[in-house]
């Protein structure tokens, strides 16, 4: 039922082109690790082209230049009328390149056309202020597209990165050039033929798949690209921020990792709390930066939570990701399936008690049985580093005071959540946790309304909000000299 | 007559510290290059300990961030006020050790006033929103201070400089370790005082002076420190920028320099754009960000405001900047004075016609006349690399559209000028132009409630300006499960 793939070309200035250098690489399915196209493979001369074309259609005679802000507007919810039209495709598509359970993708797909909607109403309400400056002015502020901006999307979320981050630099106006996951290059070229078919001008889109050290590190040091927005892991965060100083200074959002810790009160409604727990940790087999990945229950309901846990975790059903039944997909590939593996041999090294899992499951593909960890301590590895698969780590703790230190007690900031039916407790957990996407008995609840980013390590800016489109605008304050009183002729 | 210099140590944890190695170094008044204080130099240790201060006063149940908004506010309203209590002895202290002329500096130290005014109103109107979030859910979100910042200062304005920064950081409820630049430690000291005087819990302000290499470095580059303010040149920025992702994960604001074109059309006021033009590169010996230092003057007029801009600039006093009839003092230090000599001689060597001005003046201190240079071009060295000094570089061109994208043509974009009394050309000038602030028919004028920074290489982030804290704050969003009905 292998499904039929239509781009695989690179996509700069409206137009399907080679890479300079004719050369391909694979990319595969993760159910059974089998190649399944051959992409265009972009390299630094790519990049340089597609800048050229972004830059060329900033221009501030350009045709996206020359749009009103309603024009782009429109434009931006035709697309995402046409992103909802082709739903069936592009989840089956992000399914079979991302391992993703195919319910899931379909859930996520309608999710971001509401995004989308959201974002593209933004376009037109990008306001500055006028000002009641000392002296005998008139002042006001402008907001403008900072310009070129390079997207670097991570493998996790394909469609729905490429919709959050594309969208939002198209509704403020800028011009873009977007870098796939190596892992996953395939939904974003699909939706940049959707974006030429709402209108988008030659030049505003240009998507080019390769690979970190030489496409991705090409956008990141180009002198003419104002400002990159990269999701993805911390390591590769840094390395960006200093890239961001090296030629031209470049204006930057991060999106990174977590460590995120979910607590669960003594007095947490234990229905809710286990399987909010399991999906936070489970979902999308652990390959979501907000996963619930530190689990802090209070002694009180330890063991009683503990039971329901694993029998939870045992009961998951993992099957191939096109399967309706199927509840846990495999992991992106062999790299990142060995990397968890290799966390869980430390966690039972370190002293963790290993209750449910543990191992990979079958030979094909990247399967990894649900994992569950109890009495994980604080210093243990697995309680320190993003694992970024299905491994539950358990913690106990007394007091709220003392879970709010031992939460904090990272270099992450990404989110957190907290179970209790206790007025103060919620809101002094959510007020002292440090990050930036707080859960109050429920988790992994988003929506575009909310602002979305990381406290410390986990990230600069917010993406979604009302807000989201300032990171990809500069102010310019204008002052005109005007006399208090009008001039005698 | 020289000011009394009550202040040389470091300020750590609201106590007066020499520095942990016991080193100190020379300061001095530009006027004369004479050494006016040894300042306690801080280093590695000393910028360890005043972090450490700095985190233990940004603790959840320390006394400042129990403190109320209205109680931050409050206090750094008592601030404003001490200044004022204090401006001429400020504004004396500043000017000896900056060689800033002293009638600029009383005017800079009322626009400080003002500032810590304004920016201290801010406190209390930090707002998160309420949010329609689709679900079962009640949603909102919290701004809360990103916690420890390092500030790096400038010398050319020091004093509005830590204002600017110090003030917007305390009111976003932050805590601060300041790093002054190594030519000018005193004025830093004297408002630490007067912030303790004010009422600001122990750890809340640190002021380390020292050099860029040692403290600057050990700051930027320390793994508490949430995020980095600095005002300075690119190329510092620049290293600035790379050391935010070489241990923790820094927010940088940078305020960087500028190349800024200000443009006479041919229905320009010349009675006000020549001496404005001469006001907006001269002022303060040029050692400004904002400096008009690329003066585009249509052909139809040029040839008249050449004449004209020379003949106000002879006019100009250099003197000592404590004389009242001063309009022109020293340049900061030996340094940028032979820089700025240097680039007039690259002015000459390429071709610039000078018409007044060119060499240094006397032989102690470090004076410069006012330079004027005509028919310059966009290639030459002048027109496009930031000089710092009271050098006029004027250029010739045709039409609005020509000059827009030669304004344009540069990797800078901090200001921007023009006059003109046509309403087509003021508007679509200050549409196009990529910078920061667009002056029409003025030049510098500031105040505290328009927000201020750099297009491109200039800078990131805003200072001044309603949503100027925000900088120093980090959004969470909260999401509280709510069933629609009861």
């Amino acid at each position: 039922m292998a499904l039929e793939i239509k781009y695989t070309k690179l996509f700069i200035d409206n137009q399907w082109v080679d890479s300079a250098s004719g050369k391909t690489f694979e990319t595969y399915n993760p159910h059974d690790g089998s190649v399944i196209a051959n992409v265009a493979e972009g390299d630094k001369t790519d990049i340089d082209l597609a800048v050229r074309a972004a830059r060329r259609a900033f221009h501030r005679n350009s045709e996206w230049r020359l749009f009103d802000a309603a024009q782009r507007r429109n434009l931006l919810n035709k697309f995402a009328d046409l992103i909802e039209r082709d739903t069936a495709y592009l989840a089956k598509l992000e399914t079979y390149n991302n391992g993703m359970l195919l319910a899931s993708s379909k859930y996520f797909i309608a999710s971001c056309v509401d995004n989308v909607r959201y974002l593209a109403s933004l376009a037109d309400k990008v306001q500055g202020n006028t000002i009641p400056l000392s002296g005998e002015v008139f002042s006001y502020t402008l907001k403008q597209p900072v310009g070129v901006c390079g997207l670097i999307l991570p493998w996790n979320g394909p469609v729905m990165m490429f919709l959050w981050k594309v969208t939002t630099a198209l509704a403020a106006g800028c011009t873009v050039v977007v870098k796939p996951a190596e892992q996953t290059p395939l939904t974003a070229l699909y939706l940049a033929s959707l974006l030429a078919e709402a209108g988008v001008p030659p030049g505003v889109v240009n998507v080019v798949n390769g690979f970190g050290e030489t496409a991705g590190a090409a956008l990141t040091h180009h002198p003419d690209v104002n400002k990159i927005s990269f999701t993805g892991s911390l390591e590769v965060g840094k390395l960006i921020q200093k890239a961001a100083g090296t030629n031209n200074l470049k204006r930057v959002t991060l999106e990174l990792g977590g460590k995120s810790p979910l607590v669960i009160m003594n007095d947490a409604d234990l229905n809710a709390a286990v399987p909010y727990a399991a999906n936070g940790v489970f979902g999308h087999q652990g390959q979501i930066c907000v996963a619930a990945s530190r689990l802090y229950v209070q002694s009180g309901v330890y063991d009683e939570f503990v039971k329901r846990a694993v029998e939870y975790a045992k009961n998951i059903k993992i099957g191939p990701p096109n399967d309706a039944s199927t509840q846990h997909g495999p992991q992106i590939d062999e790299t990142m399936m060995t990397k968890i593996l290799g966390y869980i041999e430390k966690g039972k090294q370190q002293g963790a008690k290993l209750l449910a899992g543990g191992k990979r499951f079958g030979n094909n593909g990247f399967y990894v049985e649900p994992t569950v960890f109890a009495d994980v301590t604080d210093e243990m590895i697995i309680a320190r580093e993003e694992i970024f698969g299905p491994v539950q780590s358990i913690l106990k703790f007394e007091t709220l005071e003392e879970v709010i230190d031992r939460a904090n007690d990272t270099e992450y900031g990404l989110s957190a959540g907290i179970f209790t039916s206790n007025l103060n407790t919620a809101l002094q957990f959510s007020k002292h946790a440090e990050a930036g996407t707080v859960w109050v008995n429920n988790y992994l609840t988003f929506g575009p309304q909310a602002p979305f980013g990381g406290f410390k390590n986990s990230g600069i800016h917010r993406e979604n909000g009302s807000d989201c489109l300032d990171p990809y605008l500069e102010v310019k304050t204008v002052t005109i000299a005007l006399p208090k009183k009008v001039p005698r002729a | 007559m020289a000011p009394k210099i009550k202040y040389t140590k470091l300020f750590i944890d609201n106590k007066w510290v020499d520095a942990a190695s016991g080193k100190t170094f020379d300061t001095y008044n530009p006027h004369d290059g004479s050494v006016i204080a040894q300042v306690a130099e801080g280093d590695k240790a000393d910028i360890n300990l005043a972090v450490q201060a700095a985190k233990r006063a940004f603790h959840r149940n320390s006394e400042w961030r129990l403190m109320d908004a209205a109680q931050r506010r409050t206090l750094l309203h008592k601030f404003g006020d001490l200044i004022e209590r204090d401006l001429e002895y400020l504004a004396e202290l500043e000017s000896y050790n900056n060689g800033m002329v002293l009638n600029d500096a009383r005017r800079f130290l009322n626009t400080a006033v003002e500032s810590t005014r304004y920016l201290a109103s801010l406190a209390d109107k930090i707002q998160g929103d309420t949010i329609p979030l689709s679900g079962e859910v009640f949603s909102y979100t919290l701004k809360q201070p990103v916690g420890v910042c390092g500030l790096i200062l400038p010398w050319n304005v020091p004093i509005l400089m830590f204002i600017s920064k110090v003030v917007t950081a305390l009111a976003a409820g932050c805590t601060v370790i300041v790093k002054p630049a190594e030519q000018t430690p005193l004025t830093a000291l004297v408002l630490a005082a007067l912030l303790q005087e004010a009422g600001v819990p122990a750890g809340v302000v640190n002021v380390v002076n020292g050099f860029g290499v040692g403290a600057g470095t050990t700051l930027t580059h320390h793994p508490d420190v949430a995020k980095i303010s600095f005002t300075g040149s690119l190329e510092v920025g620049k290293l600035i920028q790379q050391a935010a992702g070489a241990n923790n994960l820094k927010r940088v604001t940078l305020e960087l320099g500028g190349k800024s074109p200000l443009i006479i059309m041919n229905d320009a006021d010349l009675n006000v754009a020549i001496p404005t033009a001469a006001f907006g590169v001269f002022l303060h010996q040029g050692q400004i960000c904002i400096a008009a230092s690329r003066l585009y003057v249509q052909s139809g007029i040029y040839d008249k405001f050449v004449q004209g801009a020379v003949k106000f600039v002879k006019e100009r006093i250099v003197g000592n900047p404590t004389d009242s009839s001063t309009q022109q003092g020293p340049q900061i230090d030996g340094e940028m004075m032979n820089k700025v000599l240097g680039y007039i001689e690259k002015g000459k060597k390429e071709g610039a016609k000078l018409l007044t001005g060119g060499n240094r003046i006397g032989t102690t201190g470090f004076y410069i006349e006012p330079t004027v240079f005509a028919d310059v071009t966009d290639d030459m060295t002048i027109a496009k690399e930031e000089i710092f000094g009271p050098v006029q570089s004027i250029i010739k061109f045709e039409t609005l559209e020509e000059v827009i994208d030669r304004a344009n043509n540069t990797n800078y974009g901090l200001s921007a000028g023009i006059f003109t009394s046509d309403l087509n050309n003021a508007l679509q000038f200050s549409k196009h132009v990529e910078a920061g602030t667009v002056w029409v028919n003025t030049y510098f004028v500031f105040s505290s409630q328009a927000p201020f920074g750099g297009f491109k290489d200039s800078g990131l982030g805003r200072e001044n300006g309603p949503n100027c804290v925000d900088a120093y704050l980090e959004v969470k969003t909260v999401t509280i499960a709510l069933p629609k009905k009861f």
